[in-house]
């Protein structure tokens, strides 16, 4: 049992990193991008590849690289592969294309991707996958097997508050009201000075970046990796979790991830099982994200926790504000 | 004084449709200069392609002896000439307050490096804004609002809050599209209150309107376009009788002139 919560756990908390890039590019930038879970796809790849073994050692697996370099090296690639991608694919797609465009293009993008990946064996040993990766640190801890999982939990733990911490000053720094005022009007931005597309290809590389390092996490996590284990889908389970959680909130997101998953861990576990038909449970949680996107859009459109609004306090009249109405009052206390 | 905005022989077309033809006019630095003409003469193309957000087929505008044809509107917008559209636009989902901190020149306090390793340092820069913009929306009645949502404000407000933000972003020139659009005549008169007050702060104002008597009242100089070019200019009351405006305006179409 507690090897399972630890599992979930650390799911989770991978996830919710996942889901706080994706809220950079969706929830901040107003881009709906649907090729995110392609940019923890190659963060994983990249890291599996940095840190695994030469592939001539292990046949008949055939990838690229193999050169057994320590995880912190194969994050720190995976993260720069991220970015590298993002920049390549913002630099096309967010130029001109907007709304539906935009989305129908990041779709292409991811489908493309897993198309090479898949077929050509000889990149990231398509369909059979990369397996056997190391777990991280654990050469020099030497941690008992029932003690590591807790260890890693609580590494990737101190990762996602470091990335929280990150983003909840990006958010309320210059730098993220600019990527606000984008998505609200982009015309408006443009007339007072912003240069729309830097700025959207700045939020989209940071996404990217995040969605890299968290891709290099889940590699670890899980110990072996192929195109089976990410496709377009995974990235509607994210949105899911945003529209719950709170679209733009860093808190709201992470709860959402978490609401989420266990929702889907729980309600699909007691569904019963159809002989001859193993893709019932897949299916109908497939469905069941799509109606809970839905039923939140209809009820609650901002989410458990909206976007924070920013507060000006004049130091100046924050006294006389007390004192001279009961609603600015409460305002300036809280 | 020498022009501030100068705009020479200037075409664009999109398709068959010719908006400017070979259109030129200057605009002197310190006034309020009006552009009026009927619906289709290309008054909003001009604005658009002074302010960069269309590119021109030919022609050449000077703002402050630089040509800015053909640049991106964010470079202009950079130069100090900043525009308004025919219907505002607000960062809706944005306060009030964050609507005007957007206005101001950004001076390098966007970089993301900045918002990571100095964010007291930020904040701190940015406290002469919020004295000032806390000190405009004071005067256009904004300010109980402050830590609203730009959105929730009336059309009215959000006009006022445009030329909140442009105060706060001091511009050399502003061209305004339509300022008046349904907006009443109350408000209108405090959104004129405004745009001289404006002027007598050092900027210089190229506004389209429709409403001639707002115009009249608050412009000094007029310019009159019909058919993608000007064809007259001067103070309105003195085009009044001039028979190539009259024409225009009455659906004539006059010869080349």
């Amino acid at each position: 049992m507690i090897n399972y919560l630890v599992s979930i756990a650390t799911q989770g908390v991978i996830f919710a990193i996942f889901v706080l890039g994706l809220n950079v590019r969706w929830g901040w930038e107003g881009d709906l991008d649907i090729a995110y879970y392609a940019f923890i796809a190659i963060g994983a790849y990249i890291d599996a590849v940095l840190t695994l073994p030469p592939a001539g050692l292990r046949p008949p697996t055939e990838y690229i690289l193999g050169l057994r370099w320590p995880f912190v090296a194969g994050a720190l690639g995976a993260m720069l592969a991220g970015g590298l991608l993002s920049l390549v694919v913002g630099a096309i797609a967010l130029r001109k294309l907007r709304g539906d465009y935009f989305a129908i293009t990041t779709l292409a993008t991811a489908l493309i991707m897993q198309a090479v990946i898949s077929n050509d064996a000889r990149i990231f040993a398509g369909y059979n996958g990369l397996y056997g990766l190391s777990q991280p640190f654990n050469s020099v801890l030497r941690l008992d097997p029932h003690v590591y999982p807790v260890f890693y939990l609580a590494f990737c733990l101190a990762v996602l508050i470091a990335v929280y911490l990150f983003l909840e000053r990006l958010f309320w720094s210059p730098f993220g009201r600019a990527l606000r005022s984008v998505r609200e009007d982009e015309t408006a931005a443009a007339a007072f000075g912003r240069n729309v597309f830097a700025l959207k290809l700045k939020g989209y590389v940071i996404g990217g970046v995040i969605a890299g390092l968290g891709g290099a996490l889940f590699v670890h996590f899980l110990g072996a990796f192929n195109v089976s284990a990410w496709s377009p889908v995974e990235t509607l389970l994210l949105y899911a979790a945003i529209f719950v959680g709170g679209t733009g909130n860093n808190r709201g997101v992470i709860l959402g991830i978490f609401l989420v998953l266990i929702f889907f861990q729980e309600v699909t576990r007691f569904l019963p099982e159809i002989p001859g038909h193993p893709d019932f449970g897949p299916a109908v949680r497939e469905i069941l994200i799509g109606i809970l996107i839905l039923a939140v859009l209809r009820w609650r459109p901002q989410g458990i926790l909206p976007e924070p609004r920013a507060q000006d306090r004049d130091p100046a009249s924050a006294a006389g504000y007390a004192a001279g109405s009961a609603v600015a009052g409460t305002r300036a206390g809280g | 004084m020498p022009a501030l905005l100068d705009v020479r022989h200037l075409w664009k077309s999109f398709g068959g449709v010719h908006a400017v033809r070979d259109c030129s006019f200057d605009v002197e630095a310190g006034r309020i200069t009006g552009l009026i003409g009927p619906n289709g003469a290309g008054k909003s193309t001009a604005i658009d392609l002074i302010s960069g957000f269309l590119k021109p087929d030919a022609g050449v505008i000077r703002f402050a002896g630089l040509d800015v044809g053909g640049r991106p509107a964010h470079r202009v917008a950079r130069l100090g000439l900043v525009r308004t559209f025919q219907s505002p636009r607000v960062w809706a989902g944005l306060t009030v307050m964050e609507n005007m901190l957007l206005a101001a020149p950004e001076g390098g306090r966007e970089e993301v490096w900045r918002a990571v390793c100095t964010p007291a340092r930020l904040r701190e820069s940015e406290d002469a804004d919020r004295v000032q913009a806390r000190a405009i929306l004071g005067e256009f009645g904004l300010l109980p609002l402050k830590n609203d949502p730009a959105g929730n404000l009336s059309g009215g407000q959000k006009r006022l809050l445009e030329i909140a933000r442009i105060f706060q972003a001091r511009p050399r020139m502003v061209l305004m599209d339509e300022p008046l659009t349904g907006v009443n005549p109350v408000l209108g008169g405090r959104i004129g209150e405004g745009i001289k007050t404006l002027v007598a702060a050092g900027m210089t104002v190229l506004m389209v309107e429709h409403n001639l008597p707002f115009v009249e009242q608050v412009c000094g100089t007029v310019i009159v376009m019909a058919l993608g070019r000007p064809i007259a200019h001067g103070p309105l009351a003195a085009l009044r009788s001039d028979p190539a405006v009259v024409d225009a305006y009455l659906g004539q179409v006059p010869a080349r002139v």
